[in-house]
């Protein structure tokens, strides 16, 4: 006997777009937005940083 | 052989308090991050389980960013980044003093991250070992969510993960002769320093080495004990 869909899947549904707004989607659309403003940082600081006068001076 | 008991011993002439002082620094980085390394690598194993598409994908960013770093870079950004960040959050509020981060905090975060990383895997390849009838078993007890993980899933858990936690511990254990290239004095920076200092670096490491090898055997036996610990309901087949 298969044992199989006994256990958690691995793979999750697709979610629903008119899904309700829990705290579990808040929460993740929070820490979502902050991955994505720390990369933006991180990137505009490289940018910044790419045109500095040391950057220009030894790298460029 | 006089020389090396000399060179070891524990007063003026030898280096044998420091490098203690040094193994005292490292098993408590160890120990402080374990807790916390664990706590944040449950949350990012519930997180990767969850049915919310977007907190799945915050978690697998999480666990992406620190698993494919170096240790050591995660420890530069945490200590460097934490700096000037905070500086730069002083002169957006108009103060004007300077904030040194702590090395060993630096550290332990540094560490937690990567640990906690690491751990969410072994806690979510756990997690899939848990037969679904277990969770559904809670609930038509009259459990709640939370106290079915508590009593029901949560023990059985332990038992799953422990041998790749047992391993990451170890990995974390001798993760933290990193911190001594950001100035913290753990067994190997004091090590680093007596070699120096004596010329005696063969037998210096030799010493930090044997200490590295001695805290793996109490660990290991210290796991074993934990595994049989949390065993002791099976059925003995």
């Amino acid at each position: 006997m298969s044992m199989t869909a006994n256990y958690i899947e691995a793979r999750h549904p697709p979610a629903e777009k008119n899904r309700p707004w829990t705290m579990e989607r808040l929460f993740g659309h929070l820490l979502l937005t902050l991955w994505i403003i720390a990369g933006a940082y991180l990137l505009y600081y490289l940018f910044l940083n790419a045109f500095s006068p040391f950057a220009q001076r030894y790298w460029l | 052989m006089n020389e090396a008991l000399t060179l070891l011993s524990f007063g003026a002439d030898g280096w044998g308090d420091e490098i203690a002082q040094g193994v005292v620094i490292t098993i408590s980085l160890a120990v402080v991050t374990l807790p916390i390394g664990l706590l944040l690598g449950f949350m990012l194993a519930l997180a990767k389980k969850s049915n919310e598409p977007s907190l799945r994908m915050a978690a697998n960013i999480y666990t992406t960013l620190f698993r494919g770093l170096p240790e050591l870079l995660t420890l530069f950004l945490v200590y460097y980044g934490v700096q000037i960040g905070l500086q730069a959050l002083i002169k957006f509020f108009g103060f004007d003093f300077f904030i040194e981060v702590n090395a060993f905090a630096a550290g332990m975060v540094a560490l937690a991250l990567v640990f906690s990383s690491y751990a969410s895997e072994a806690f979510l390849s756990a997690f899939r070992g848990i037969p679904q009838g277990q969770y559904e078993g809670g609930y038509a007890l009259g459990l709640s969510r939370s106290k079915t993980m508590r009593f029901v899933v949560l023990p059985q858990l332990i038992r799953l993960a422990l041998p790749a936690l047992g391993n990451l511990w170890l990995i974390l254990l001798k993760e933290t002769a990193l911190v001594s290239v950001i100035g913290l004095a753990d067994l190997i920076r004091q090590a680093g320093i007596a070699a120096r200092v004596t010329k005696e670096p063969f037998l210096i490491f030799g010493v930090a080495c044997l200490i590295y090898l001695v805290l793996a055997i109490i660990s290991s036996g210290f796991l074993t004990r934990i595994e049989t610990w949390s065993k002791r309901g099976d059925v003995s087949r």
